[in-house]
Formats: structure tokens, sequence, C-alpha cells
């Protein structure tokens, strides 16, 4: 197999990487995070499997679960039909309460 | 995309560093930046740094057959390449060595992504079908490559070296070792050839840069399927790695000449890294070091991601294809000016340094008696492989008891 081939292959790899890497690094979000990496206000979006909920007056305490869990404050305006093994997306501030982080949810969907 | 094309370079860039130097496994690399990733995550995205870690991984395992063809200072994954590799280098084609484990690398790369939408769905089948039985399958394939010669001294012979290299891994094993691969793999397919290099006064002929290997399709076409094949098994499961995958892949294509043959442990290391990215977006089980610390950073198993990492992957591979061709002259310009006597004694001492530093006299032990046991194969004559013992016995154990 000759050298120029092999390189003529290469280039059409990388131009082709490019390509999908610039349509589907807008799929996402440059705020994403993980509970991991998570600092006090700041505006994230996470991920995640809801494990239990605890339902308040005005706002719901889902607790959220990768690896690690965190707490997420949901305001009932934004309220959802949640339920616990929901798989959400929440878009929110991150807060401390009680020496812990906590996100305060601006958005929530389904995923 | 500015930031993951960045953080890709200097991915390309670590994986240089990795892929040429004997002892600096991505599996350092990844777990140092995982220890800093708190502070990195302060600047810049997970995701950006996980595309670091796969370009540092997909550029390692197109290099990494360099520092083993031209200086026999083999990694876990490239030590069956060694042997077919110094051949080609006693030729003064080693450049032609590392071309043809690039072919395997390059086309690997392209197919196994190709075929990563019909992974998504047999990858998770093929886990729960055959995991009851690995050690199994991995006992029948000793047996064949122990008793397939025929010839009962050579099965004894061949026997004999699988049981103590065997034995000899699961002592290592149970050391605590922080790298115990290292010394093992080392001094079997490493110290004990360049030894033998210098005891039989071994001149390195002039190394040619040249296109004059030419192999016919129908054996690309057979070591690249079983490079998919066998790596993408391996790869699914556990304790496996391409080391195993290179010896269940040359047993499933018969013999197929040495340039076949590199190809095929070529495309291998590839293929498994990127399996590896396929078990931890189907399985949520990453099977490779480097690939864990991405899934622990990113602590999501989102095919968005997979997706990028595929990108990324797409764009390392071709980089790295430049590279590795413009490495493998450099090493064959350089081996040419170097006395090879004096390099093989640098090396040694290098890779016993390296031993010392990772881990320690236990270390040094282990590879005292490996580079022993690996004097064997090449005096009786048995294949090298036999002395994959010291990872088969250790993993087939593992499955079966």
């Amino acid at each position: 197999m000759e050298e120029k081939l092999l390189l003529k292959i290469a280039l059409v790899c990388s131009i082709a990487g490019i390509f999908l890497l610039f349509i589907f690094s807008n799929e996402i979000p440059q705020n994403e995070k993980t509970i991991n990496n998570l600092q006090n206000n700041e505006n994230v979006v996470l991920k995640g499997k809801i494990i239990k909920i605890d339902d308040k007056d005005d706002l719901l305490i889902a607790e959220l679960s990768q690896y690690n869990k965190i707490n997420v404050v949901i305001y009932k305006k934004s309220y959802l039909d949640l339920r616990v093994n929901d798989n959400i997306e929440v878009t929110g501030t991150t807060t401390e309460y009680n020496d812990k982080l906590e996100i305060t949810a601006d958005e929530v969907r389904l995923i | 995309m500015i930031e993951f094309l960045i953080f890709t370079l200097v991915g390309c860039f670590f994986g240089i560093i990795t892929g040429i130097t004997p002892g600096i496994h991505i599996n350092l690399v990844a777990v140092i930046l995982l220890a800093v990733s708190p502070y990195l995550f302060k600047y810049f995205s997970p995701v950006s740094v996980a595309c670091l870690i796969v370009a540092m991984s997909i550029t390692h395992t197109f290099l990494d057959f360099i520092p083993s063809i031209f200086l026999g200072a083999p990694d876990d994954e490239t030590a069956l390449s060694v042997l077919p590799g110094h051949k080609l280098l006693l030729r003064g084609m080693a450049y032609e060595a590392v071309r043809l484990t690039l072919i395997g690398s390059l086309f690997c790369l392209v197919i196994t992504i190709a075929l990563i939408p019909l992974l998504l769905k047999i990858v998770p089948w093929i886990y729960l079908t055959i995991k009851d039985y690995i050690g199994w399958i991995l006992l029948a394939v000793v047996l064949y490559m122990i008793f397939k010669s025929g010839n009962p001294n050579k099965i004894f012979w061949s026997a004999f070296v699988f049981t103590l290299s065997g034995i000899l891994g699961l002592i290592t094993f149970n050391l605590g070792l922080k790298d115990p691969l290292f010394p093992l793999f080392s001094g079997m397919f490493g110290i004990s050839m360049l030894f033998m290099s210098i005891f039989e006064k071994v001149v390195i002929p002039t190394q040619r840069v040249t296109e004059m290997i030419k192999i016919k399709k129908k054996n690309i076409g057979k070591a690249l399927g079983a490079s998919i094949f066998s790596g993408t098994i391996v790869s699914i499961f556990p304790g496996l790695g391409p080391a195993q995958a290179a010896v269940m892949g040359s047993q499933l294509v018969g013999r197929i000449g040495i340039y076949s043959y590199l190809i095929l442990v070529g495309g291998i290391n590839t293929v498994s890294m990127l399996i590896a990215l396929v078990t931890t977006f189907t399985i949520n089980k990453a099977r490779n070091g480097s690939i864990a610390v991405v899934q622990q950073m990113l602590q999501s198993t989102d095919l968005k991601y997979l997706v990028v990492f595929v990108a990324v992957a797409l764009i390392t591979g071709g980089i790295a294809t430049f590279l590795c061709l413009w490495l493998a002259r450099v090493f064959a310009t350089l081996i040419n000016i170097i006395n090879y006597q004096l390099l093989c004694v640098i090396i040694i001492s290098l890779i016993i340094s390296l031993v010392f530093y990772f881990s320690g006299f236990l270390g040094l032990l282990v590879l005292i008696i490996s580079t022993l046991i690996g004097f064997i194969p090449p005096l009786i004559p048995v294949p090298r492989t036999q002395m994959m013992g010291c990872l088969l016995l250790p993993v087939i154990l593992y499955f079966i008891l």
C-alpha cells in the first residue's frame, strides 16, 4: 500500500472529523458540568437520574444522581410530572445550603 | 468547537510523548490529569479535557510501535510486535515495519468507526451472551496454541514456558506493584531480546526509507478483519487486552506472514481503544485505564459525547498518521548514526531505572525473572507468544474459578 494513499486517507479522516466536530460540538453545552466539579454560584447544565423526590408546599427537591448525588430545588411553577428514575437535564445555579451544594433549577426537561 | 480542537492537538502532543517513550503509559498521564481536574475544570469543560485524553490515547496507539520496533522496548500492547519488527529491523526495513502497523491502525480506526452504530447494538448482546464462557474460550485458545505444533518436545516446552510465565504473572499481580505489566513485558519481550542482540553482537544494517513491501489485498483484508474481530471481542471483557487479542487474531487467520501480522497487531490497539469508548457508552464499563478516566470525568453516558469522541478520534488518526511516518523516518535516520550495542545498553538502563522508579526492588526482581524466562523461547525454540501465559493464566483462573 502506497504511502501517498495512506496520507490521503489520513487527510480525509481529519477533515471528516473536523466536520463531525463542527456539527456535534454545538450539541454539548459549554457549561455542562458533572456533580464532581461544581463550584458555588455558577450557572450549570447537569444531567442525571432522579433517585428521590421530596414534595414540599411550593417546591420539589429531587435528589439527582450520576455517580455522586446532589439536591435540585425545583419551584413548582416549572413543575413537570417528575418521578423517581426519570432522567432529567437541569439548567440552573449552584448555591450552598447547610454546607452542601445544591442546584436551584431554572429549567428542567426530561431526557 | 475551537476549545475541543485545541485540546485534541494538545492530546496529540501528549500522545507523541507517551507513544515514543518506553515506560511512559497513557494511563499515567490520564491519572495525573484526573488528579488536577478540579483545577482544570475551573477554566475548561470536562468534555475538552476528555477530548485531550481520547486524542492522546489514539495517537499513542499509532506511535507506540516505533520504540517497540526500532528499540525493542515494548509496552504491554506492542509486546508481540517486537519479534517480527526486530526481524525487519535486521533487514534494514524497520521503517516499513512501522508503516505496516500504521496501515493496521489507520484502517482499523476507519472501519471500527464505521461499525460503531452496529457495535452499539451488538456489544451489550455479546457481553451478556459470552461473559460466562470467556474463561473456557480462552482455555481452548491456549490449549490450541500449545498443541498445534504436534511435536511432543515442542508441546512440552510450550506448556512449560506458558505455565512458568503464568505462575510469574500470578505472583506479580499479587505483589501490589503500581504497574505490574511494565516489568513483566519489558523483561520477557524487551530486555531479553536486547541482551541477545548484545551477546550476538548484532549489527543493525542501514535502515532504508522505502516502500518495497507489497502485500496481497486478501491478506490485508484478513489481517484487518482479525484485528477488528479479536480486538472487539477481547475489549468487551475485563482483564483482557490487545495482547490477548493479538494471540487470538493470529490463531484465527493462521499463517499470514510477518508483514500481514504487523498490520494485525498494529490495528488491534486502535480497535481496543475505540471499543473501550463503545463499552463505556453501552454497558457502562470502561475497559481501558485512560477511558475509565474519561468516564469518571464526564459521569454521563449520553451518546452525543461518543459522537464528539469519534470526531476527535478521526482528527487524531489523520494527524497521527503524518506524525508516525515522520517519526519513523527520524528514528530510521538516527539508528543509522547511533552505535546499536550502546543503544541497547542505554535502553536496558532506562527500563531498569523506570521499573525501579515505578515499582521499586520488587519490580526489579520481577524484571530479572521475566528476562530469564524471555531467554527460553528463542533457545528451544518455541513461539514467544507462549509467554503471554503471564496474562492469560491469571485471566483464565479469574473467569473459571
